[in-house]
């Protein structure tokens, strides 16, 4: 009776070291886990300049979403979402090239750099005013 | 051989640049309200306004249509600027360093100004509608030329002097005017008045080719008119309003006239719209008076209309066309004996 008490004991030790193990296992891969979610959820910041190395108060925009801000006077900036790696950044300010920016694991600190726009400009304007034939005096 | 090449050019100017008759299907009216609700937005948020203007929009040229709307709903023409540029580029057209230096810094002001105040000349209308429907993956051009109105001297310029758009839709491509579909300056007091003009939309090319000359090689086959620079230097003066009535001005295709006594001139249109022979008059000047007076003849069949009139006396006329209140289009006359 002593010797079956044993060895059901026994069995239901290693069923508990089994269920333990198992136990373990999943713990080991919830916490293995933790730090790659972590690696996808990039905090990006960064600095904006034109060519020359000048600060820009430039626009920043996820693209495909309405979240957004602009870098601050010395160019700064931080973006308010969290984001994933292939996210989209679209820098933009006026009279500067658009510039699109691909988010990966490396992209905790951007330094964008926007090249000048040169358009040459011209202005014809529109007149209601009737012609007039210059008519010798 | 010169005459096929002549035919494939044909060809050309009837299919690539396309009009607004393309989506008569189309109800603009949730685009325009679109642009309408975007009334207070500033320009330092690029990519939430094509968001907001274009959100909700399923087509293609809807998404353009409040985009180029709210650009000449929003946007005013700053005629200071103007002048001071063209001041500047006069003084310098020698000087190429000069120059170049005085471009640049005139991109610095020009942007400031749209961006604090939506004040620009026209090339910043053509670039900021080519700005933002970049952003909304629309494809869109710049384009320069000559632009052809009743108080510029094109003979004198010394380089193009206007800004318009191309932008392709559903595989065509189409001419837009941004700045002289947004208003107007008083000859006077030089200030700006908004008045949105539709004709400049998705323009009729033939029309549009009469006062708009484009420059730019890369162009030539999409403009694909047989127009050289002379025929449109001699082409007859047309007005904001004629994008209002006309589909095309078919002749004369001169703007000044040498007759003799009692001869006529004719004048042919296709028509957008059917309009009443009782609209339709003459202001001729002679210098001295200016009469107002009807066509010796006028035919109207569905949209071709055909008008023309006999000068009497001899002198030297402005002859300005009108219908009703509009003016279309200006020719000078000299009548001899």
């Amino acid at each position: 009776m002593k010797t079956h008490m044993t060895l059901t004991q026994n069995r239901n030790s290693l069923k508990l070291k089994k269920a333990m193990g198992l136990i373990g296992i999943f713990i080991f891969t919830l916490l293995a886990s933790v730090p790659i979610n972590a690696q996808t959820d990039i905090t990006v910041k960064g600095i904006v300049t034109d060519e020359f190395g000048q600060p820009l108060e430039a626009n920043i925009t996820l693209k495909g979403a309405n979240v957004g801000t602009f870098s601050d006077k010395d160019g700064t900036f931080t973006f308010p979402k969290e984001l994933k790696k292939n996210d989209v950044l679209i820098f933009t300010h006026l009279g500067f090239n658009t510039i699109e920016r691909t988010i990966d694991e490396k992209s905790s600190f951007l330094e964008i750099s926007m090249g000048t726009e040169i358009v040459e400009m011209a202005g014809a304007l529109e007149v209601d005013k009737p012609y007039k034939s210059k008519r010798k005096k | 051989m010169k005459n096929l090449w002549y035919i494939i050019a044909f060809i050309f100017v009837c299919q690539t640049f396309a009009q607004q008759s393309d989506f008569s299907h189309i109800d603009f009216s949730k685009a325009d309200s679109n642009a309408l609700a975007c009334k207070d937005e500033k320009l330092n948020k690029l990519p939430k306004l094509v968001y907001k203007l274009t959100s909700g929009l399923p087509t293609e040229v809807e998404r353009f249509r409040a985009i180029y709307m709210w650009v000449c709903t929003n946007i005013s023409n700053d005629y200071n600027l103007y002048l001071k540029n063209e001041r500047k580029r006069n003084k310098f057209y020698n000087d190429s360093l000069k120059l170049n230096a005085w471009n640049t810094r005139f991109n610095k002001i020009i942007f400031h100004k749209l961006l604090e105040e939506k004040k620009t000349i026209c090339t910043g209308y053509a670039y900021l509608v080519k700005k933002l429907s970049d952003l909304a993956n629309i494809k869109c051009e710049i384009v320069h030329g000559y632009g052809r109105t009743s108080t510029t001297n094109i003979e004198k310029l010394k380089s193009p002097n206007h800004s318009w758009n191309a932008v392709e839709l559903n595989g065509k491509w189409y001419l837009c005017d941004p700045t002289w579909a947004s208003g107007f300056q008083n000859a006077e007091t030089l200030e700006f008045t908004f008045q949105y003009n539709d004709g400049f939309f998705l323009s009729e090319p033939e029309l549009f080719a009469v006062n708009h000359f484009l420059v730019e090689n890369k162009w030539i086959f999409l403009e694909g008119n047989t127009n050289t620079f002379e025929t449109f230097l001699e082409s007859p003066i047309i007005y904001g309003k004629a994008y209002k009535y006309l589909l095309a001005h078919t002749a004369p295709k001169k703007m000044h006239h040498s007759i003799t006594k009692h001869d006529k001139v004719t004048f042919e249109f296709v028509l957008q719209k059917p309009i009443e022979q009782k609209d339709i008059s003459f202001l001729i000047d002679n210098g001295h008076h200016i009469k107002k007076t009807n066509p010796t003849n006028t035919l109207i069949e569905d949209l071709s209309l055909t008008i023309d009139y006999q000068f009497n006396s001899i002198g030297f006329y402005d002859v300005h066309l009108y219908f009703g209140d509009d003016l279309i289009s200006t020719y000078t006359v000299k009548v001899k004996n």
